[in-house]
């Protein structure tokens, strides 16, 4: 369907179309600053997510290898039982946070696991690897959703700015192009009826 | 008997078998490279922890090697396996229950991670399992042979933790199998006595070794190792102390010095993986010195514990997805 069908060709309607569209050109400009802001912090994002991964990885590694070998060592029974006896747990608070109106989550920890004496000493020294990371995991993790919050943001930003773009600006230039070649056809008609009475009015004169 | 057990040696998985296990690519397909061993087709109780119903399997499939043998063997001999390896298993337990105690785990929790066994000195595990506290336990056990259990209490409750009781149970087993043990015809002797010492020590030194993170906390190194024997006191002492820690593992001499050299890499699991291989290695010596007598039991029963605990590693290390390098290193590959 047409994008001028329904549209009444009203001066009123033209000026309205015309604030409109001013108002969705703004719109749109202040769009693509925010895309482009967030394409810059998505961009120093990923490299310091690069970096931050590529650090975590190896130490990670280190502590799932450890883990693995107290598996292999304790058998998975044992090393549920073991556990069992570590008795606080790990306390997360998930609070938002925004950066340029993307909200992403914001882990605060709030109690962290007490392990005591009892482990056997291979689930002990995965447990202190682990332990050594926990805030490292947790910090990436937070800064990974993030990250993915921004690229969310900037892929729905880029989207409006093209449809915005590409299909609502040129659809309200064709109303208004429609309006506008409407009523100046209606004004050259009026002219021309206009002249016509005016010619008939002087013929019955004269 | 004694050719029966040989027999059953020949039963065990060998190193091909093993190592086509470990080169399976998941859970399905080890189950399905399992049946073509003397294990069979096995059923797996719970689907949601293929690992864990795995390695219930492997504990039935060792405790009916041991009825087996046990069925075989006099009298004498046979009460003391049953013995020896239903209160090694019923330590376990207990521990299992009382840190499920300890940490309020529910009745069915406790329940699940139990080794299928009947009780063996104790009235019943269910009704300790369905003791209000881990005090109630504690008391459950006064008139078993783990009534000794209850004067680490005071222990226990001035570190808020359950090692007291734990290094209590341990030393009981040691105690008990070496009791158990001078029933045994002498030259039967030494090599249950070799293992369980070997065990002891290394598992004291692995205690020691975790204590030089605990620096600074005044320690009574007396309640810590109730049982030694190859490695004493003071040298576990040397171990928790020493800045470092290289000649004081190599001044305990063959085979300690060998079994703790992953230590130095900080490899403490790869530890027990070399006291299994130790103990493999002295089974074989002493199945070898005496081809026709109790060291063959023993040594199958040795075998056949070690293939369990691989493949327990290697079910796990399927349903997790580890690559066979990864799972081979802790496995205690049969030799031959």
């Amino acid at each position: 369907m047409s994008s001028t069908a329904g549209v009444k060709p009203t001066k009123g309607f033209l000026m309205d179309m015309k604030r409109r569209i001013g108002f969705i050109e703004r719109g749109t400009e202040f769009l693509k600053l925010k895309r482009d802001q967030l394409a810059k912090e998505l961009t120093t994002s990923l490299d310091v997510l690069r970096g931050r991964r590529k650090l975590l990885m190896d130490i990670l590694q280190e502590a799932y290898a450890a883990v693995t070998a107290a598996y292999l060592s304790l058998g998975p029974q044992e090393v549920q039982s073991q556990t069992r006896s570590i008795k606080s747990s790990l306390e997360l608070e998930v609070l938002p946070r925004a950066v340029m109106g993307v909200r992403y989550p914001f882990v605060k920890i709030g109690e962290k696991p007490e392990i005591t004496a009892e482990l056997d000493i291979t689930l002990s020294v995965a447990s202190d690897r682990v332990y050594e990371i926990l805030d490292d995991i947790i910090r990436l993790a937070e800064f990974e959703s993030r990250v993915e919050r921004i690229a969310d943001e900037l892929g729905k930003t880029n989207r409006k700015v093209n449809a915005l773009e590409n299909i609502i600006i040129p659809e309200y230039k064709q109303i208004i192009k429609f309006i506008e070649d409407k009523l100046d056809e209606e004004s050259l008609e009026e002219l021309v009826r206009m002249k016509l009475i005016g010619g008939a009015k002087a013929s019955r004169r004269n | 008997m004694v050719l029966r057990t040989h027999a059953r040696i020949a039963d065990l998985l060998t190193r091909e078998q093993m190592q086509t296990l470990a080169d399976t690519r998941d859970v399905d397909d080890f189950l399905t490279k399992l049946e073509d061993t003397p294990y069979g087709s096995v059923t797996l109780d719970d689907e949601s922890r293929p690992d864990i119903a795995m390695e219930r399997v492997f504990y039935r499939k060792f405790i009916e090697r041991i009825e087996k043998i046990v069925e075989l063997t006099p009298k004498k001999i046979g009460e003391f396996l049953m013995g020896y390896y239903q209160m090694r298993f019923e330590v376990v337990n207990l521990k299992r229950i009382l840190r499920g105690k300890f940490s309020d785990a529910s009745e069915d929790e406790i329940r699940l991670s139990l080794i299928p066994i009947s009780a063996y000195q104790v009235a019943s595990y269910e009704d300790l399992v369905k003791a209000d506290s881990l005090e109630s336990v504690v008391e459950m056990l006064r008139g078993t042979p783990y009534a000794k259990v209850s004067e680490q209490m005071p222990l226990y409750e001035e570190h808020d933790a359950l090692w007291p009781l734990e290094l209590m149970l341990n030393y009981l087993n040691a105690s008990a199998i070496l009791e158990a043990v001078k029933k045994l015809p002498t030259r039967d002797r030494r090599i249950v006595r070799k293992l369980v010492e070997l065990e002891t020590d290394i598992e004291n030194v692995l205690i020691a070794i975790k204590q030089r993170g605990n620096k600074g906390k005044t320690l009574n190194v007396e309640e810590l190792f109730p049982a030694t024997y190859g490695i004493s006191v003071p040298h576990l002492n040397d171990i928790i102390e020493a800045e470092n820690i290289r000649p004081v593992i190599q001044g305990l001499g063959t085979p300690y010095a060998e079994i703790l050299g992953p230590i130095y890499e900080g490899d403490v699991a790869l530890i027990r993986t070399y006291l299994r291989l130790a103990k493999y290695d002295h089974a074989t010596a002493s199945r070898s010195a005496d081809e026709y007598g109790f060291n063959v039991i023993m040594a199958y029963l040795v075998y056949s514990e070690i293939e369990k605990d691989n493949l327990v590693g290697l079910a796990w290390g399927r349903a997790q997805g580890l690559t066979p390098r990864e799972l081979l290193k802790y496995v205690v590959i049969p030799r031959g």
